[in-house]
């Protein structure tokens, strides 16, 4: 989780500088290899995470293939790869010569929201099951198995799109 | 990551030049820096040699001499001789020299520093680019070599003629150009070719730059002490035509030995002189004085290997001689052939295996299995 | 349509074997062309660059074409290992000498290139640092307008920084093309990066060839004994763990289903790679032919 929350404050810093120019994507993408994460789900997951917390917005474009793949230097096949898993997941539409948009994001938190929520989780349940003696693995399965008991009311999740258009 | 600095594919017309296939062109940028001391070297040679012999360059010039003039002459080129000495000494060696120093790093220093496999693997190929080096190298080479024959011929051995002949009408620019004093410089010129392009085959066999240029080196001395005799030997005809008193002549026999085999007398009998004017080819010029040899009844000096020898000597040996017999008499040696089949027969022969060579190249890089 | 053909291609050297090799490559792939030092990947990559021919057999470049002819010759750039540039000449002199031996040579894809890189033009090759040199290099390749990029351990020589800039480079072109790039190189992190494909050589001969995705797809960390695995069929053990009875080998099976019974864990890129390579250093080499 560490190295999204400070993509998120990095991105929250740098916000405002970011001017919506339809010809530049307002986001770029960092690679962490050290997470064992294969790149393509990195780059799914940045996205993901820029789409919740408002940094892509419904028509902004993606970051040019050979743009992330000059900052990167990865293999651009695996840029289409992570392009194609955001676009089944139906968040993005890639437009043929002109690039890949943003169609849909998914139920989005404010920032404020997400610093609130973080601090309240480190502050409370995290810190008390620490204090239990949990590790991250018991913890982790702890939560796994609540949200697989809790499954996700899908009616109660508004999109971004939907609030817009009501 | 800053992607601003991204490659920005130019599309349209392009202002600029478009550079157009030449291997040729190629070849004058690859090889800049050893054309220019091929073209150089023979400009600066030549000079030096024409700025050494004004005097004499200026009777080349067409100018008809009185028998008055002669004495001086003669004095300025035994002047020039010794001081010329030198550079002329010097000069059948170059091709070894060019060959060494030019020929034998061509390929093996692209080898060394692996530039053959930028080279090679461009589009237009290995073969083109050798066929472009050896015509651009071999082609300067050659002209170098021709033009410090040809000054070389023009103010040494022409004034020479000039010398022994006294006056001279016959004499005028066309002799200059004519076959004998021509095929020299092609001589000169097609040793040369000969020698580079030997080195650069050693080039191709040894890929080290120092190992190939030593390599080449031994073997090119060894080709011209084998061969230089026959086509070319290494001394010139000097004549120092003497006082009216005592010129000599040589047997017209022992001069066809001379011309053709570069004979030196080994016996008793083989050298016979008589003492007259001599030309730069070793024809009697109508002058008699009287002998200081004694002469036998056909009117020739018999004269002993030593002191026919002697009469071979370089020009240091000169006073040796006069304080012997007292007197100053004619030096002369050993003439390059001019016959001139002889000299264009050996520049042909070097030119085709040359060529044979150049082949010999071509299989040595090419893709071997 | 393939790349590269090889058929029964061997070289020696001396005498010496070098390649013998079985295989052919894909078009338009990054291809990571990986191996100990000796393996032969150089010799390789120099053939199909027709700078040597082989001893036997053939290569043939885009299904048919010999790759010392002409039109390959125009086709397919060749990056040597130390960049091989001609030292006491300049950037632009560099550039056009490249045309003038190049048909389809656009000088100003190079100078834009070369420009954008911040490295002069007037500067002689032999002032430049590696990484320029290197950049120079693949500017004046892909100035040619390749179909093939190949790339002799481009970034060998290179400190991280160039390196990255390096690749970084040739993946913007591979974006922006159809171009196919086989590269050799040493570096794990690189092969995982950049490339699509991998060819394993091992003393000159193939121990893999075929896409990451299925490399990735079709080895496995199975913890059991040697005996238990041998027993099982369509499973190739390729490294065995030699530090427990029951350790975690490196297994190959395109059928998972027969793994079930173990333990299975998904190793990384690098630990396959790593795998084969101590397997071919055994020399207990098994010739494992094109995993397809």
């Amino acid at each position: 989780m560490t190295p999204t929350l400070w993509y998120a404050i990095y991105l929250s810093m740098e916000i405002d500088k970011v001017s919506r120019d339809v010809s530049e994507s307002p986001i770029s993408f960092i690679l962490d290899g050290n997470s064992g994460q294969p790149t393509y789900m990195q780059i799914v997951q940045q996205t993901e995470n820029a789409l919740r917390l408002g940094h892509l917005q419904i028509g902004d474009r993606l970051p040019r293939v050979k743009d992330v793949v000059a900052g990167l230097a990865i293999n651009p096949n695996t840029v289409l790869k992570a392009y194609r898993e955001l676009e089944s997941r139906g968040y993005v539409a890639g437009k043929q010569g002109i690039g890949t948009f943003v169609l849909s994001t998914p139920a989005g938190i404010e920032l404020k929201h997400y610093v609130q929520l973080q601090k309240s989780l480190n502050e409370g349940w995290l810190s008390e099951a620490r204090s239990c003696g949990l590790d991250n693995e018991s913890i982790l399965a702890i939560i796994q198995n609540a949200l697989l008991a809790q499954p996700i009311n899908r009616e109660k999740v508004q999109t971004r799109q939907d609030r817009e258009l009501a | 990551m800053n992607s601003t600095k991204m490659l920005t594919v130019v599309s349209g017309p392009t202002d600029s030049d478009t550079q157009s296939f030449s291997v040729l062109q190629a070849t004058l940028i690859l090889r800049r820096n050893l054309i220019i001391a091929l073209l150089v070297y023979p400009i600066v040679l030549g000079g030096i040699l024409y700025l050494w012999l004004p005097e004499i360059a200026q009777y080349s010039l067409n100018k008809v001499l009185s028998p008055g003039t002669n004495q001086k002459l003669i004095d300025t080129i035994s002047q020039v001789q010794n001081r010329a000495n030198i550079l002329v000494t010097v000069l059948p060696y170059l091709p070894i020299l060019v060959g060494m120093l030019v020929g034998a790093p061509l390929f093996s220093r692209q080898f060394e520093n692996g530039t053959y496999k930028f080279d090679w693997t461009q589009g237009a190929g290995r073969f083109r680019l050798l066929r472009s080096d050896l015509v651009v190298i071999l082609g300067i080479s050659g002209l170098g070599a021709f033009v410090i024959g040809s000054v070389y011929q023009h103010l040494w051995r022409q004034p020479l003629v000039l010398a022994t002949n006294g006056v001279s009408s016959s004499f005028d620019s066309a002799n200059w150009l004519s076959g004998q004093i021509f095929l020299q410089p092609a001589l000169y010129a097609a040793e040369t070719i000969f020698f580079v392009v030997i080195s650069m085959v050693i080039g191709t066999l040894i890929k080290r730059v120092l190992g190939a240029i030593v390599c080449a080196l031994v073997l090119l001395v060894t080709v011209a002490v084998a061969f230089q005799p026959l086509y070319a030997q290494s001394r010139t005809v000097n004549v120092h035509t003497v006082t009216t008193n005592d010129p000599l002549e040589i047997n017209p026999e022992t001069q066809a030995k001379l011309l053709s085999h570069g004979f030196s007398p080994t016996k008793h009998g083989d050298f016979e002189v008589k003492r007259g004017w001599l030309n730069a080819n070793g024809t009697l010029s109508p002058v008699q004085t009287d002998p200081f040899l004694k002469l036998d009844t056909n009117g020739y000096a018999q004269v002993d290997p030593a002191t026919g020898n002697l009469l071979f000597e370089s020009g240091a040996r000169y006073k040796a001689i006069v304080k012997k017999i007292g007197k100053p008499y004619v030096i002369w040696w050993r003439a390059p052939s001019d016959y001139p089949f002889w000299v264009a027969g050996w520049s042909i022969a070097m030119l085709l295996l040359s060529a044979l060579l150049g082949g010999l190249i071509k299989l040595r890089i090419g893709r071997k299995s | 349509m393939n790349l590269l053909t090889a058929q029964n291609l061997k070289k020696s050297y001396k005498g010496k074997e070098v390649l013998n090799c079985n295989l052919s490559l894909p078009v338009g792939k990054v291809i990571a062309l990986v191996g100990p030092n000796g393996a032969g990947k150089s010799t390789l990559l120099n053939i199909a660059a027709g700078l040597v021919a082989p001893t036997s057999g053939s290569l043939k470049m885009f299904n048919s074409f010999d790759p010392g002819s002409d039109e390959i010759r125009s086709r397919v750039a060749f990056v040597a290992q130390d960049v091989s540039l001609h030292d006491s000449l300049t950037v632009a002199e560099m550039i056009k000498v490249s045309g003038c031996l190049n048909r389809s040579f656009t000088a100003d894809i190079a100078r834009q290139r070369i420009a954008d890189l911040g490295i002069g033009l007037k500067k002689k090759v032999k002032e430049l640092s590696g990484g320029q040199r290197a950049q120079v290099s693949l500017s004046l390749a892909l100035a040619k307008n390749p179909d093939a990029l190949l790339l002799d351990e481009p970034t060998a020589a290179l400190d991280p920084l160039a390196s990255h800039e390096f690749l970084a480079s040739v993946m913007q072109t591979v974006a922006e093309t159809e171009i196919s790039v086989i590269f050799s190189s040493h570096s794990m992190s690189d092969l995982a990066r950049v490339s699509d494909f991998v060819t394993l050589l091992a003393h000159g001969q193939l121990q893999l060839n075929t896409d990451i995705d299925n490399v990735l797809s079709s080895h496995w960390l199975v913890r059991s004994t040697v005996s238990d695995i041998n027993a099982v069929d369509d499973a190739d053990i390729i490294d065995i763990d030699t530090n427990a009875v029951v350790g975690f080998h490196l297994i190959r099976s395109e059928d998972e289903s027969k793994l079930r019974s173990f333990e299975i864990s998904k190793p990384s890129l690098e630990q396959i790679v790593l795998a084969y390579l101590r397997n071919s250093r055994s020399h207990d080499l098994k010739q494992v032919g094109e995993v397809k």
